[in-house]
């Protein structure tokens, strides 16, 4: 206590005692970001990216259009990086842009940069370095520069704006990717390479890269392709003992080594021309189209195209007025969506949520929207498809579980999906149920007689959700698939659109 | 409605009267708060305001001297923006205690740059009925004047008294003293469209709590003894130190000398404490339904059902001995909790009488697969049921077996089996032929409390516990009944040298 009696005097002897002069006022620090003073690579990644995310940002605030309501545009995946990006990138590289001067160990890193920056010349000159001071080192190295070379040209290192990294390279990816540059410096050192196995190794990466997507470079395959299949033939015993090593599991057949990589290298090649073969059939009929899907995968023998689609049956109908039944409508491209607000099964896997329950604000938003968008934008460029969601009661909806009916459940659905701009057939199903007893008392859904009736060959019970089924005009399937909410790509939503272009293309010819 | 709610949860009579220093915020003062950054969130989107005022007194006190004495308040103003198209800036991440309008408006501010750091545009809302209404919980009691009241010079005449008891016996003492007091209140303004009153389901009435907690060591100056005791409590009055230091006196005294025994099983009588400690795992267990219900660690997970295509739990099936059951009733006045929005109103029972019957679930799990629309709490407060043997009974009745005042550092080894380890601590006495003989050295125990409870022999009367842990959202007390045990084939794997 008597320490902190002195506290006031002590302090005031102190400010007496101090020299004014020595005082600084204080001032706020400067704020301002300078790329130009950054000193490492990482730092000038890590802004060129941040540069590119905050230009992303405002071009959102200023247009208001959320990527995923608009249809998959492929230009998007060769946009070049914006402008302030570049100028960032740029600024940031000005002291790394004597590219003699800078160490070849540091190519991950800087070519990149140099790309970001517009300093192509620079980038391949780096890069071209590294090549040349590998092949000095041997082969093995060679090989591993130009694989690592043809992943970064291809645009697949780096971890910027969502997209993957292959190989766990952090930062920023070259991008837009230089594919010519892949063929390019794959023409020149592949040759040097004398170790076949690793030539077929690095010719496999670049059909796979053609394939990577929602695009397929048939070019590329057609240049790798028979490349591959003419050293594949030529290896000898202990070559393909090593390839086997390298490219197979435990649990794989060794002796199905050359199987597999025909296979992997035709599947590429032919996956374009089949699918041409598919619509080709599709647009002259159901039947062509069936006995040529059968000749492509003849073991998807419990794939029901070809067959009829089940008649729905609902409690409740929305959205069909008093002409609501049969449905599949006859005459009529459908499309048949089984859609859960919200299933309670969880084994063997969890169904994508979709109307969620809501039990706090965070939750307040819906969870399904990409499913939902697809259906809208099927709807919006397809006013003729006849659209159904198929759904059973669950006994609630978000939160609301008092006196709720299946009509009441019905017309809260469609409200929900109609909010997203998704207009269609509601068919909904009371849905059987018992209570497990003894404390558990958990409700366990009884399958309904449309999704006993849309099984098949299969089990009864919930379908995934968002399993469509398209039907054509005559009432026979023709093509199923999961609208996935959580994929990425819109490679499901481009097929189903050009087989449903076909139905109708066929059925205006026929109308005609 | 609003009104009735909160009035009833918050007992406004006795808060009031506690709150004339502003020790903790009034009802008034948060809704002014709120109603104030509400007011500087322009421009759209939403905001949710969090006010939470608390006080707390302590003293600390080692070998017979006080160390800390403290008398802390502070305000915690948190401040959630999500700017139109912006993502949500996180309640916790603006926070302020200052409470004039600038600097509100900073914090309003702030958190909408953090908002405008990123693109959340939601995914529509949809269209959903208006939120319902979850009528909560009423008349738990958690306030109490005399913890409130329980002024700096108060606690130093407690502790004082409580030391020179100690130093009267020529032994030394630790402890801590500590009072607490904190109001809090909650509002948002997500999905306005949805919305019937002024707060949603989720938000937080006004409310108030307060916990008081006391704990001592009493040691003989060499060492060689050790005592302990301690309770805690929302109410200082149910808090009696006198009696806590002459146990821990007694405690001390007669562990002293203490001899050295072989590790093995033992036939065990479990004071009260010990019994609390030694549940903790398994309590903290009985949370989540959820876990239960899928492939986990949990002790309550029971495997898939390939046929009906679930997951099964072990609700249902007796887990412990028949006698004991595990339940909570809010309106016990030994256990009154700060009840969340949303919870099952009335009593719990998480065990009956040996059986598995309730586990802890969130609102969703309610509303997908039971008949309700409420969550469920795990054992925050609980009472774990008795029978009617006294420990001198159950002393009387051993033929050679230990008595244990309590454990500490106890550490989970297996999820699944609850298997713990842990040591003995402040007193550990052989019992021979119904009699206490002599103290014994501390042991390291590796034992389950499944095991412990499937293996009871006797069981006593239900009586409070320290459990001083505060409640993991909002800070009230979480206490316990625990009765004390006698248990057969109790496992110490090791000596311990400490006391």
């Amino acid at each position: 206590m008597r320490v902190l009696a002195w506290l006031p005097v002590l302090s005031t002897v102190l400010l007496v005692a101090s020299p004014a002069a020595a005082q600084t006022l204080f001032a706020w620090p400067d704020t301002a970001v300078d790329v130009s003073k950054y000193t490492t690579v990482e730092e000038c990644h890590a802004a060129v990216v941040r540069v590119i995310e905050s230009v992303r940002r405002r071009e959102f605030f200023v247009h208001r259009v959320w990527r995923d309501t608009l249809p998959y545009d492929p230009a998007e995946d060769v946009r070049p990086v914006p402008a302030e990006a570049r100028e960032a990138a740029r600024s940031c590289g000005t002291r790394f842009s004597d590219v003699e001067a800078q160490p070849v160990s540091e190519y991950r890193m800087l070519v990149p940069l140099y790309f970001a920056a517009g300093w192509d010349d620079k980038a391949e000159a780096l890069m071209k370095r590294r090549l040349e001071a590998a092949a000095r080192e041997g082969d093995a190295e060679l090989a591993a520069a130009l694989d690592t070379v043809v992943y970064m040209y291809s645009g697949r290192t780096g971890t910027a704006w969502g997209r993957t990294s292959l190989v766990g390279f952090p930062g920023l990816p070259v991008d837009p990717p230089r594919l010519d540059l892949v063929n390019a410096v794959v023409d020149e050192y592949l040759p040097r390479i004398s170790d076949r196995v690793r030539r077929i190794r690095i010719l496999m990466t670049q059909v796979r890269l053609a394939r990577l997507g929602a695009r397929l470079d048939t070019a590329r395959i057609e240049w790798a392709a028979p490349q591959i299949l003419s050293l594949v033939d030529s290896l000898s015993e202990a070559e393909k003992a090593q390839l086997a090593d390298e490219l197979t599991g435990f649990s794989e057949d060794k002796d199905k080594l050359e199987e597999r990589l025909y296979r992997e290298v035709y599947r590429a090649i032919e996956g374009v021309n089949q699918r041409r073969a598919l619509l080709d059939s599709l647009r002259h009929s159901t039947a062509a189209y069936v006995r040529e899907f059968r000749r492509q995968r003849p073991k998807d023998v419990n794939v029901p195209y070809g067959r009829p689609a089940p008649t729905l049956e609902a409690d409740v109908w929305l959205g069909c007025g008093d002409r609501c039944e049969p449905r599949p409508t006859p005459g009529r491209v459908s499309l048949v969506v089984f859609f859960y607000h919200d299933v309670v099964r969880e084994l063997p896997y969890d169904h994508h949520k979709c109307v969620r329950v809501i039990s706090g604000a965070e939750g307040i938003r819906a969870h399904c929207p990409r499913l939902v968008y697809t259906l809208r934008r099927l709807a919006d460029r397809f006013p003729e498809l006849d659209i159904t969601i198929v759904t059973r009661t669950h006994g609630f909806f978000g939160y609301l579980k008092e006196d709720m009916t299946a009509e009441k459940e019905a017309e809260l659905l469609k409200r929900w999906l109609e909010y997203f701009g998704v207009r269609a057939v509601i068919s909904m199903t009371e849905t059987d149920y018992w209570r497990l007893p003894n404390h558990d008392r958990r409700r366990i859904d009884e399958p309904t007689v449309n999704e006993v009736n849309y099984s098949f060959d299969g089990p009864a019970g919930p379908r995934p959700n968002g399993w469509s089924v398209l039907i054509d005009e005559d009432g026979l399937i023709v093509y199923d698939t999961v609208l996935q909410p959580d994929s990425p790509g819109s490679a499901y939503e481009s097929d189903l659109i050009e087989m449903i272009e076909a139905l109708l293309e066929r059925r205006a010819a026929r109308t005609t | 409605m609003r009104n009735e709610r909160e009035s009833r949860r918050a007992r406004p009579g006795a808060a009031a009267e506690g709150m004339a220093d502003r020790r903790v915020l009034s009802r008034e003062e948060c809704e002014s708060i709120l109603e104030r950054a509400h007011g500087f969130a322009r421009g759209g989107g939403e905001t949710r305001v969090v006010v939470t005022s608390w006080w707390q007194g302590e003293l600390r006190w080692g070998r017979n001297r006080v160390s800390l004495s403290s008398d802390r308040r502070d305000i915690v103003l948190g401040i959630e923006r999500k700017v139109v198209d912006g993502r949500p800036s996180g309640t916790l991440n603006v926070t302020t205690n200052q409470l004039d309008d600038g600097f509100i408006e900073a914090a309003v501010r702030a958190a909408e740059r953090k908002s405008l750091l990123g693109i959340d545009p939601g995914w529509g809302l949809g269209d959903y009925p208006p939120l319902p209404e979850y009528p909560p919980y009423v008349g738990a009691p958690v306030w109490s004047d005399a913890t409130f009241n329980l002024t700096t010079e108060a606690r130093g005449e407690v502790v004082r008294a409580m030391i020179a008891a100690v130093e009267a016996e020529g032994l030394l003492s630790a402890g801590y003293l500590e009072v607490r007091g904190a109001s809090a209140m909650s509002k948002g303004t997500e999905a306005p469209e949805l919305r019937q009153g002024e707060l949603a389901f989720w938000d937080l009435p006004y409310s108030v709590w307060t916990h008081a907690q006391l704990s001592i060591t009493v040691r003989d100056s060499t060492g060689g003894g050790s005592g302990w005791a301690a309770l805690a409590s929302y109410d200082w009055n149910r808090i009696d130190p006198e009696a806590l230091t002459e146990r821990a006196i007694q405690k001390c005294v007669a562990s002293r000398n203490p001899v050295a025994l072989e590790p093995g099983r033992y036939t065990v009588i479990l004071e009260p404490q010990a019994v609390a400690d030694l549940i903790q795992p398994l309590v903290d267990s009985l949370a989540s339904r959820e876990d239960a219900e899928r492939p986990s660690a949990s002790p309550w997970y029971l495997g898939p059902d390939e046929h009906l295509g679930l997951h099964r739990s072990k609700l249902g099936m007796k887990v412990v001995d028949s006698r004991i059951s595990i339940s909570h009733d809010p309106s016990d006045p030994s256990l009154g909790i700060v009840a969340a929005p949303m919870e099952t109103p009335g009593t719990v029972t998480w065990i009956d009488r040996g059986v598995l019957t309730n586990l802890g679930f969130g609102l969703s799990t309610d509303v997908k697969w039971l008949e309700g629309w409420h969550t469920l709490r795990g054992p925050l407060a609980y009472r774990m049921s008795g029978g009617d043997t006294t420990i001198e009974e159950m002393i009387a009745s051993t033929r050679r077996g230990l008595l244990v005042t309590r454990f500490s550092n106890i550490r989970k080894l297996d999820d699944v089996s609850l298997l713990c380890t842990g040591l003995t601590r402040d007193g550990l006495w052989l019992i021979e032929n119904g009699q206490i003989t002599k103290a014994v050295k501390n042991f390291r125990f590796t034992e389950s409390p499944l095991f412990v409870l499937n293996n009871v022999e006797q069981l006593g009367e239900p009586v409070p516990v320290f459990r001083p842990v505060l409640h993991p959202f909002l800070g009230g007390p979480m206490p316990a009944m625990v009765p004390a045990l006698k248990v057969r084939d109790f496992s110490f794997t090791s000596l311990v040298d400490a006391v």
